[in-house]
């Protein structure tokens, strides 16, 4: 029923009325031991990861220029954090206004493209236009139109995230049961008193896999515009690196930007928990 | 066939004097509705009448098709009819509905599944409120209105001990229960019931129908029921209105003359073999008319 499949509770949430819930649940034990369950296999992947690029690099001896080991990039990292997280933040501000920009305008879009034939009629051309269009394409003009600071990143970033914001936001408005439409009907419910109870949290789930899926964007979007006259930012890190042939410099943002997108998708995932317990599917009823 | 044009109060379930204003009376009158389909209109409704008196219990039966959801839905407001009128105790029935003076009660429980059970039988109440309603307590939120204690109704329905769980923790049995309860709880004088039970097995049915007796004998709400079942309609009903399809019509209204309160040893009695026996013949009539 949601954007969230079908994902069984870990929590081993009791059921009641349901003789099946005890056997279903996993096997009690500590959160220490739950916790290391699920962390430690990602841990190894991506040690075995790791350790396979290191070990390459020293095997082949790869030049530094073409092929950076992970303990170079590291040591990068390590060598100035500062400098590097001061740029992510900046990146990351772009990012955030891009995505809150882009989520207000196609939430707004959708309210009205939910409730008007005439205006989905008039705005789904916009949104197909804008589908097709390749964004990033957009960036040199972007930045002619409005200068080096803050904006082009923005507006690249809202430009991005729009289409999936308002494709799910209009499908997640409209997932509403007939049923239960019918009943706040059968009691002169109004417009938005129907929106606000029934089509808001049904479109929460659209909502939040969405916004997984465009933190990505996001800061994609912001990093491109970047590369273009920025004079700060991650993506203008790399810009200039590699101009200057600083390959482990260029890596090194590259796994910041990659360090900021898992704890961005970490977060979102934590609300989708914490928001949808009930658009998830139980063992015991499917 | 000219349908047939029953009115006035009939004997079952009179209503005890002063307890149910006479204007709860639910009278359609030549009321017409058809549909596209294709392109082409289809007839659901065709000079259909019928009255229903205050505190009456008149199920309406028929083939899929005849217009049965169709009547129920025009009674409450939710389509508006092509031709004819409705009143509702000498209201139309947008503003009998505006009053909250019905109970809906749908085929699935449509229940919100993100609001636990006592949330979602408070739901209809909490409608046309100007806050959010709160959370934390929703039994004493409005103490005011003269709706009936949904805890008291959950309790007698045995879901009291689940009024924390949420919809998908519940059986389909259970959920139905709740929407019956969530109907009740809002205390309207007309409940519209479209085949609740039509989803449940045959023993969950037969349990539920009893169950929905016991709550409405408290009650004498006016209820209009749409069912597929035969049994259903005879267990439950003051009268039985049979429908027949293309076009949709009352075929006939059967008064049903079992005694109040109803039990199961009923159901084995001659007098309700042959209630059931009037009721199928309408039917089967309908149904030969059809054919030909």
């Amino acid at each position: 029923m949601s954007g969230t499949g079908g994902r069984l509770s870990a929590e081993g949430d009791a059921v009641p009325g349901s003789a099946d819930a005890a056997e279903l649940r996993p096997p009690a034990t500590g959160w220490a031991r739950r916790a290391a369950r699920s962390v430690l296999p990602g841990i190894a992947a991506f040690a075995v990861l790791f350790g396979g690029w290191e070990f390459g690099v020293r095997v082949t001896h790869i030049p530094a220029t073409e092929l950076v080991a992970p303990s170079a990039i590291f040591r990068e990292l390590w060598r100035d954090p500062g400098f590097f997280a001061s740029n992510a933040w900046i990146t990351l501000q772009e990012a955030f206004w891009g995505f809150l920009v882009a989520f207000a305008v196609a939430i707004g879009a959708a309210i009205v493209v939910v409730h008007s034939r005439v205006m989905e009629r008039a705005l789904t051309p916009i949104v197909v236009m804008l589908q097709v269009t390749p964004i990033l394409a957009l960036a040199p003009p972007l930045v002619v139109w409005l200068g080096f600071g803050p904006q082009p990143k923005i507006v690249m970033a809202a430009l991005i995230t729009f289409v999936p914001l308002f494709t799910n936001a209009t499908v997640g408005f409209r997932a509403i049961d007939p049923a239960t439409f019918e009943i706040m009907r059968s009691v002169d419910a109004s417009k938005t008193e129907i929106f606000r109870r029934l089509r808001v949290p049904h479109s929460l789930p659209y909502l939040l896999a969405a916004t997984r899926v465009c933190v990505g964007l996001a800061l994609i979007g912001a990093v491109v515009a970047e590369f273009f006259n920025a004079s700060a930012g991650l993506g203008w890190i790399i810009e200039v690196a590699q101009n200057y042939q600083e390959a482990s410099v260029v890596w090194a943002a590259i796994f910041t930007l990659i360090f900021l997108g898992v704890v961005l998708v970490g977060l979102v995932t934590l609300a989708q928990r914490r928001l949808l317990r009930w658009a998830e599917v139980d063992a015991a009823n499917p | 066939m000219k349908p047939q044009r029953d009115s006035g109060i009939t004997g079952g379930a009179a209503p005890e004097p002063g307890r149910e204003p006479p204007s709860t009376e639910i009278v359609v009158d030549h009321v017409g509705k058809h549909f596209f389909h294709d392109g082409r209109p289809i007839v659901a409704l065709a000079d259909v009448s019928l009255s229903v008196a205050a505190g009456e219990f008149v199920s309406v039966i028929g083939p899929s098709g005849c217009g049965k959801s169709t009547l129920l839905r025009v009674v409450g407001g939710l389509i508006t009819p092509d031709a004819g009128k409705i009143s509702i105790g000498g209201t139309t029935a947008d503003e009998a509905r505006a009053a909250k003076r019905f109970g809906f009660v749908p085929q699935t429980p449509a229940l919100l599944p993100w609001r636990s059970v006592a949330e979602n039988v408070t739901l209809l109440r909490d409608v046309g409120r100007r806050w959010w309603p709160s959370r934390r307590d929703p039994w004493t939120a409005n103490p005011d209105d003269g709706n009936r204690d949904p805890m008291a109704l959950l309790e007698q329905v045995g879901l009291a001990p689940f009024a924390r769980s949420l919809p998908k923790e519940l059986s389909g049995g259970m959920q139905q229960r709740v929407s019956l309860v969530r109907a009740f709880a809002l205390g309207a004088p007309i409940l519209l019931m479209d085949e609740p039970f039509a989803a449940l097995d045959e023993i969950t049915r037969d349990a539920m129908r009893y169950q929905l007796l016991e709550v409405w004998g408290q009650t004498k709400t006016t209820v209009v029921f749409v069912t597929h079942s035969i049994t259903e309609a005879v267990v439950l009903s003051d009268r039985v209105c049979t429908m027949a399809a293309r076009p949709g019509r009352v075929a006939s209204v059967e008064q049903i003359t079992l005694a109040r309160p109803r039990t199961e040893d009923m159901e084995d009695s001659d007098q309700f073999a042959s209630c059931a026996h009037r009721v199928r013949t309408s039917l089967r009539a309908s149904w030969e008319g059809r054919r030909q």
